[in-house]
């Protein structure tokens, strides 16, 4: 399966767009090679006929992204958290050396 | 820079001392503690406490000390300590809020904090309360 054959349904699938484009730019650059009579890309694997392994692959990266996006959030989320906790942490032994210190030479 | 006066200024304790000795004594103290010589600063903040009976700031550098070497429990002591001999002791106050909530005991240090911001509004203890509270609000102390 070539791109030729994705992409009328290209626009019908969530960042199809994306996938289109970048699959025309590498159909174009294998056939500036003298490649352009073989496949392109096999979309789909092996032994699945027509446009449905395609929409498989895709929906299955779309979910591997869609996960990954949920991860890094997650993860930028807790960097967040453990930043405003250090500072905080930072501002109370700050002041606490000042108060100390302010004790200190206030002795009496 | 400090007078003359208050260069020469004696400390009534045990012995009385000069003031500028006095403040070079808890200062050592804190200098060891930072160096994690924490025996030696015990020595010196204990000796403190013994020679400056009518003081609260000896009792707070110990308390300190203590909860550095994560001890809460006799921090609480030496900040109960300080209160005993200062009442009106905000920094005591602070740190006993601070020494509660290493305990886990939330709801006595929110209490105690609140306690120093009282008695000293404007000052630094107030400052050093509010942070503590901030950081109580971000769920540090009660994590396990």
């Amino acid at each position: 399966m070539t791109y030729q054959s994705i992409a009328p349904v290209a626009p019908f699938v969530p960042g199809g767009a994306i996938m289109s484009a970048m699959l025309s730019n590498t159909t174009a650059a294998l056939a500036s090679d003298g490649a352009a009579t073989q496949p392109a890309i096999p979309m789909g694997g092996a032994g699945v006929p027509g446009n449905t392994g395609m929409f498989q692959s895709m929906q299955q990266l779309q979910e591997n992204m869609m996960s990954q996006n949920v991860y890094m959030l997650g993860l930028q989320q807790g960097f967040n958290d453990m930043n405003q906790k250090y500072t905080a942490i930072s501002n109370v032994l700050k002041t606490k050396h000042d108060t100390e210190k302010n004790a200190i030479s206030n002795f009496r | 820079m400090p007078s003359a006066t208050s260069d020469n200024e004696l400390i009534h304790g045990l012995i009385d001392i000069p003031r500028q000795e006095a403040i070079v004594l808890l200062e050592a103290g804190y200098f060891l503690m930072q160096l994690g010589k924490n025996k030696e600063a015990k020595d010196i903040f204990s000796g403190a406490i013994a020679l400056f009976p009518h003081s609260d700031v000896p009792c707070i550098a110990l308390g300190h000390l203590y909860l550095r070497e994560g001890k809460p429990d006799l921090a609480v002591k030496e900040q109960q300590r300080a209160l005993q001999r200062v009442p009106t002791s905000a920094t005591a106050q602070a740190h006993l809020g601070e020494a509660l909530l290493f305990q886990k005991k939330i709801p006595e240090g929110v209490e105690a904090l609140h306690k120093a911001i009282k008695m000293d509004p404007h000052g630094l203890t107030a400052k050093l309360a509010q942070e503590l509270l901030r950081v109580n609000d971000l769920h540090v102390f009660d994590a396990d």
